[in-house]
């Protein structure tokens, strides 16, 4: 039984790509793994790769061509990949190693083995898997294209500025970086495509190549086009006027609507509204930058709304000339400036400021296309801890008794007073009657037994300040703003409610611009002291059930940040530089390709017309013959596929009756007939297929013929 | 032409020994010998079988390229006239020997390999056992219904058709070098037959499947059938001049090394088609050349080109190769596993001349 054995008459060896293939293969696979190790391995650790791969390459060539199986080939892969890890960790954890090759020694050589075995593994694995078949050949492109995309990732969100190596070396050679990282995405694609090469005709070769460039060409005029018309609209997410529907312009929009109504339940992802930019260092205490839009402090009998002829600090307008002076309320010596520019992306009633702002100006926006409008803010901020504060009056005496009458009132309602009563009764006396402690007490208690929730809205109810303060105590910021600010008017502490976004800073990555998101809007209570002017007061529930706000976007700020200080590379001004379809070029590019191709095809033409005189009488006939198919394949008379010479002469037969003599010459001398046709009847022959031709083929399909440069290129 | 046959007919008979090898004496010969041979031998065949010229021409190709037929077809569609007349086309030059021109053998199931090959009888005479020749001893053998015999006969005639020769107790009696079989099976009417295994089929050049013949042939059958037939008039051709022609054939007709590979590459290609259970041996491609030179001198070329290839090539495969039961168009597999060899066949002639 055992020596039936069956005869292995088959051919054991498969085919393969050739050697220069898989030499260019395996310098791919090299620049890859170089990519991808360099910021990992040393220098030896990269060239024992580079070893790794090109062992792995010609071996799994040799493997696939001897019928390893695929099993053992992948195990042996995973064995040394593994392999290599382990004793590369047991040489640097091993006292023998450390002594014999020293440390320096021992490490390098951890490195070569781990990195070494593994690049071998893993190419091994992948060549081994793609000539098996050929949807593996994915695998192999998208390990290489891995590596440089991973190169150039910070050029997502088209930063053509990043990444920096790149641009800095383009910008250091006066080329544009687009145009490189253009062509970088054109060499990728282009070593993409080979690693699915496989052998073919030089025909088809050209004529893939040829389509690929004009698909490429497309490709990028339609693109180039959509990324100006992305930059105009809001695929960025920042004009906030596409998706949400309504302007999220945070508060105030309809200046008599109650500040109650505010709608915090929309869904929607967070937009950015504007993005500021620090002119000075500035960490506030608490970490919390509060830009103010506008105030409210009138009461009119059902909640505080702004006031005409108050809060005159407040700058809620540009003006006519784009200029705005509020009235210098904050004291010098407690305060100190920090200039500021503001960038809106979004619309705003009032332009928000960084509190508390004392001088606006327009400036020239440096991107139109982004921003909506951007002014410079000088601000006065808070220089000393609010503790210091301590022992001010909170209404000055100069007020008069308007003014005093309009920052004090509050609702008919006895329970403020009382309330506040029993908060700053527990007061420390020697503080008893400090209008700053009594106010700290007040927000204590709301911190203490307030709770931060959107989901009650008090909206509803006659007083809905009251409604939260003596019921529930859960509310959102506008409820905490109110009744702090009736709590401590009723103390006869001067308060108001401050409209605008509060951003918190330890969110932020840091840098000097700062994206304020939509989601940011805020209101909170400012009391007025003495000497000082008005601070900010916020309450900070301790008790919420809002999950922490998420953090900002760092590329985004960033970018919108370079684009705000005009970073020549990051914005672009579509006015004045906009992107440029090279037209002409491309124009002159095509035509000069097809004319090459004409030209190609004329020589050709002509070359294989005057072939037959030009190779001599001894392969006169055969070139004779490539005439008359040339001839017959310009008006379309070309041999089928799979066609025989004799049958394609009979179906050509009432055109040109003397391919049938023509063909049967050129086969007698090809088959090695004994008396093949000399040349003269060739001669003769081809004359009179030219005469046949002339009699049964139109004149304007012959001019046709002739015009036709690449008839001889279907000739087969 | 006519003087043509006659001049060489004329010369021939000066310079040649009947009987003799005839391989010394034709160098001056060309193709037109071996062609008019056979229009020798076509034109009494046409004479009495009618509307059957491409099958006349097949049963020339396989005679004059040393294969043998099989015809298949209805009872009654003048197979056995066909062989009758090409085994009457025949003289018998050496008259002396135990081998008659034509003989014919009906197939039954009763029939014994003696029957076929001959039998050793006791001569009272000399008290020896004498071998009386049995039907193979032909230059033309009909056998009818070959499928309906047994397989021993049917492995008798096995060695008779591949070697020319037979056994009959122990002893190999050599046949005729114009051992030509023509024979023929019902493909109705199959029960109690005993199919030809593919190795049998295999020694046969081709297998005809014969249609019926046009009206205007049916007709003019009905018309001259049952007439009193004279002796052929036609002029018929010697044994001798058919060996010869085989020869000047096999010599004289180029087959280019691109066709060669045609062949080898279609039967490759064959052998891999998922619709093939048995792919095609190497002996039916050996067979084929002399087929393709035959049919070369036929068309009046002395070399073989892409078209007999095209023509004979399915001829000489759809009978040997076993298809996946089911598969509908055994041809369309054959021209589909040539295509690409006959497309390189006609490339490759641009390389060549």
């Amino acid at each position: 039984m055992s020596g039936a054995a069956f005869p292995l008459a088959r051919d054991s060896s498969r085919p393969v790509d050739p050697l220069y293939v898989i030499t260019i293969k395996a310098l791919l696979y090299a620049f890859a793994m170089v990519l991808y190790l360099h910021p990992l391995s040393s220098l030896p650790g990269i060239a024992a790769a580079i070893g790794g791969v090109f062992f792995a390459v010609f071996l799994a060539r040799v493997a696939f061509r001897h019928r390893l199986r695929l099993g053992v080939a992948l195990g042996v892969s995973a064995a040394l990949g593994i392999g290599g890890v382990v004793v590369s960790n047991a040489i640097l954890g091993s006292q023998g190693a450390a002594h014999a090759l020293d440390l320096r020694g021992s490490f390098i050589t951890a490195d070569a083995l781990t990195y070494g075995l593994g690049a071998f593994a893993l190419v091994f694995a992948l060549r081994v898997l793609a000539m098996r078949a050929r949807a593996f050949s994915l695998l192999e492109v998208a390990f290489v294209a891995g590596a440089v995309t991973l190169l150039l990732a910070d050029h997502r969100n088209r930063m053509i500025n990043r990444p920096r190596f790149l641009s800095d070396w383009a910008w250091s050679m006066g080329i544009d970086p687009t145009s490189v990282l253009v062509g970088v995405g054109v060499g990728a694609a282009l070593l993409a495509v080979f690693f699915f090469l496989r052998a073919q005709r030089l025909l088809k070769l050209l004529t893939t190549g040829l389509l690929l460039l004009l698909l490429g060409v497309l490709f990028f005029a339609l693109s180039s086009g959509r990324i100006e018309a992305q930059r105009a609209s809001d695929s960025l997410g920042l004009s906030g006027k596409g998706k949400g529907g309504k302007g999220k312009s945070g508060q105030g929009k309809g200046k008599n609507d109650s500040p109650f109504k505010n709608d915090y339940s929309n869904k929607n992802e967070p937009q950015p509204v504007a993005v500021v930019l620090l002119r000075d260092d500035y960490e506030p205490e608490g970490g919390v930058m509060y830009f103010r839009q506008r105030a409210l402090s009138k009461y009119n009998g059902v909640h505080l709304t702004a006031a005409q002829g108050y809060d005159k600090d407040v700058l809620t307008s540009l003006g006519e000339s784009g200029k705005a002076h509020g009235e210098v309320l904050q004291h010098p010596d407690h305060h100190r400036r920090v200039p500021t520019t503001m960038y809106l992306l979004v619309d705003h009633p009032q332009p928000p400021a960084l509190s508390h702002a004392t001088r606006l100006e327009l400036t020239e926006n440096p991107n139109p296309q982004q921003f909506v409008s951007a002014y410079e803010v000088e601000s006065q901020v808070l220089a000393v801890p609010p503790t210091r504060l301590l022992g001010r009056r909170s209404v000055p005496a100069a007020w008069t008794p308007q003014r005093r009458q309009h920052y004090l009132a509050l609702p008919d309602d006895p329970r403020y007073s009382t309330l506040a009563d029993i908060i700053v009764r527990h007061l420390d006396p020697r503080y008893a009657d400090d209008d700053l402690a009594k106010a700290f007490a007040i927000k204590r208690y709301l911190e203490k037994q307030g709770f931060y929730t959107r989901k009650s809205k008090h909206s509803d109810k006659d007083d809905p300040a009251a409604s939260f303060l003596f019921g529930s105590l859960r509310g959102y910021c506008v409820h905490f703003a109110h009744a702090a600010v009736y709590l401590f008017r009723s103390q006869g502490i001067a308060a108001r409610v401050a409209l605008g976004y509060a951003v918190q800073l330890h969110k932020r990555a840091g840098g000097s611009s700062i994206l304020i998101m939509g989601d940011r809007a805020h209101a909170w209570p400012e009391i007025f002291l003495e000497g000082v002017g008005w601070v900010t007061f916020d309450v900070y529930p301790e008790r919420t059930d809002m999950p922490p706000p998420p953090p900002v976007d760092y590329d985004l700020e960033k970018l919108l940040g370079e684009l705000a200080r005009k970073d020549p590379t990051a914005g672009v001004k579509p006015d004045e530089t906009p992107l440029v379809i090279p037209w002409d070029t491309l124009v002159w590019g095509l035509s000069l390709a097809c004319l090459a191709l004409l030209i190609f095809g004329y020589l050709g033409k002509i070359v294989r017309r005057v072939a037959p005189v030009l190779v001599g009488e001894e392969r006169y006939c055969r070139w004779a013959y490539l005439v008359a198919l040339d001839q017959l394949s310009e008006i379309g008379g070309r041999r089928k596929l799979g066609e025989t010479r004799e049958r394609h002469a009979q179906r050509l037969a009432h055109l040109a009756p003397a391919l049938r003599g023509l063909t049967a010459a050129h086969l007698a001398r090809a088959m090695g007939s004994t008396l093949p046709p000399d040349c003269s009847e060739f001669r003769e022959l081809l004359v009179a297929l030219r005469r046949d031709l002339k009699r049964n083929v139109s004149l304007i399909k012959r001019l046709w013929g002739g015009i036709n440069p690449f008839g001889w290129l279907l000739t087969r | 032409m006519e003087r043509n046959v006659q001049a060489l007919t004329g010369g021939e008979e000066t310079s040649s020994v009947p009987g003799l090898g005839v391989g010394n004496e034709i160098p001056e010969l060309s193709l037109d010998y071996p062609r008019e041979v056979a229009s020798r031998l076509r034109a009494r065949a046409c004479e009495h079988v009618l509307g059957r010229d491409e099958v006349i021409d097949l049963v020339l190709v396989a005679m004059l390229s040393d294969g043998h037929i099989l015809l298949e077809d209805y009872p009654g569609s003048g197979k056995t006239t066909l062989a009758k007349a090409l085994g009457e086309s025949i003289i018998d030059d050496t008259p002396e020997d135990e081998i008659a021109a034509f003989r014919r053998v009906q197939f039954t199931p009763d029939l014994l390999p003696s029957d076929i090959t001959g039998v050793m009888v006791f001569d009272t005479d000399t008290n020896t056992f004498q071998f009386r020749h049995g039907p193979v001893f032909a230059h033309v053998l009909l056998i009818d219904e070959i499928n309906r015999t047994s397989p021993k006969v049917q492995a008798a005639l096995l060695e008779a058709m591949a070697e020319k020769q037979v056994t009959v107790d122990n002893v190999s009696h050599q046949l005729d070098d114009l051992f030509f079989v023509i024979a023929t099976q019902n493909p109705l009417d199959v029960a109690g037959t005993y199919p030809l295994p593919l190795a049998q089929i295999d020694r046969f050049l081709f297998k005809v499947r014969m249609e019926h013949i046009d009206r205007a042939s049916e007709l003019q059958v009905l018309d001259t059938w049952g007439s009193p037939k004279e002796a052929c008039a036609l002029p018929r051709v010697e044994r001798r001049e058919i060996l010869q022609a085989r020869q000047l054939i096999r010599g004289g007709v180029a087959i280019a090394n691109v066709v060669k590979e045609a062949l080898v590459d279609t039967a490759r290609n064959l052998r891999e088609d998922k619709r093939v259970i048995q792919g095609v041996s190497t002996r039916s491609l050996v067979q084929a050349v002399p087929a393709l030179q035959t049919l070369a001198v036929f068309h009046g070329r002395d070399y073989v080109a892409a078209e007999d290839v095209e023509y004979l090539l399915p001829l000489i495969l759809w009978h040997r190769v076993e298809f996946v039961p089911g598969t509908e168009d055994p041809a369309g597999v054959i021209l589909a596993a040539a295509e690409g060899p006959l497309e390189a066949l006609a490339r490759g002639t641009l390389k060549r001349g």
